[in-house]
């Protein structure tokens, strides 16, 4: 079996039909779905039964486990994370000129993140608008709404007042070259990567 | 007015603004070309839907690149709502 009837089974082409808009883009579902697979089988999180198709727009569930998986691409890295009885969103961004666009800034701040935007030197800004992004980006994923959310209305504690929980979730960066679990990220300050979880 | 544009004018400002976010080069894509492929992600469709509020004076809902994942697709598709809200 290849490896992408390996991870959906019956329903693959049934899932592709729905889902994939270009060979380059199930290349890369794939590829973050064979990491996600990965993950649960190298770190035992549960039973690997592959995942089984939600509705149309919807990403694939894990069959017969309470666990939830997001993934997020950039250019040439990739990020996913696993978390069991929550749900999970993740991003990953690079601080790219598009963070620079006033039209972006109005649509995805509150007035006070905006207010903050004229305080920053243009570099800082644009690193903080990416950082601010991501975490606004993994909520909304791990909370289900995805683009629907109104990003200007989501308001992020600042990260000196958040406490930590017990972290029920495994995650891993990886590069598009080298896409298994437990790769090593170096940091980089125009690289910006969020998590957040939400009850199911 | 809004109303007044017509399809094939929303197909070009949309290929302008394709264009301007540096994703692709210029005849390297068709009005058919998947959005995802331009470089139309979640970033990008934010500020897509900015640029057009900013020109058209409509409300547009991010999703909106999903539902209609093509230049030719948008244009009809904001064409639509246009003629909605007028």
């Amino acid at each position: 079996m290849t490896e992408a009837g390996g991870l959906l089974g019956p329903d693959l082409a049934r899932w592709l039909s729905l889902r994939a808009r270009s060979p380059a883009e199930a290349a890369r579902r794939l590829a973050g779905r064979a990491a996600v697979r990965d993950l649960v089988r190298e770190l035992d999180l549960f039973p690997w039964r592959g995942f089984t198709p939600t509705d149309r727009g919807r990403k694939p569930a894990f069959e017969g486990a309470s666990a939830d998986f997001s993934i997020s691409h950039t250019a040439d890295r990739m990020l996913v994370a696993v978390a069991k009885g929550r749900r999970i969103g993740v991003d990953i961004e690079e601080a790219s000129p598009v963070f620079d666009s006033l039209t972006l800034q109005r649509r995805m701040c509150s007035p006070a993140e905006l207010a903050r935007t004229a305080t920053l030197d243009p570099v800082s800004r644009r690193r903080w608008l990416t950082r601010l992004w991501t975490a606004k980006e993994a909520l909304s994923k791990a909370d289900g709404h995805g683009l629907r959310k109104d990003f200007r209305t989501i308001e992020l504690l600042p990260l000196a007042e958040m406490e930590w929980p017990d972290l029920p979730f495994v995650a891993a960066i990886a590069t598009r070259s080298h896409n298994s679990a437990g790769t090593v990220e170096i940091w980089h300050p125009d690289l910006s990567v969020a998590l957040a979880l939400s009850e199911r | 007015m809004s109303v007044s544009i017509t399809h094939t004018e929303l197909e070009e400002w949309l290929t302008a603004r394709v264009l301007a976010y540096g994703k692709v080069e210029e005849g390297s894509f068709t009005l058919d070309t998947p959005l995802t492929q331009l470089g139309l992600d979640s970033v990008y469709a934010l500020t897509l839907c900015g640029d057009i509020e900013d020109a058209y004076e409509i409300d547009v809902d991010p999703v909106i690149v999903w539902d209609f994942p093509t230049i030719r697709l948008l244009a009809g598709g904001l064409a639509d709502q246009m003629r909605a809200a007028a």
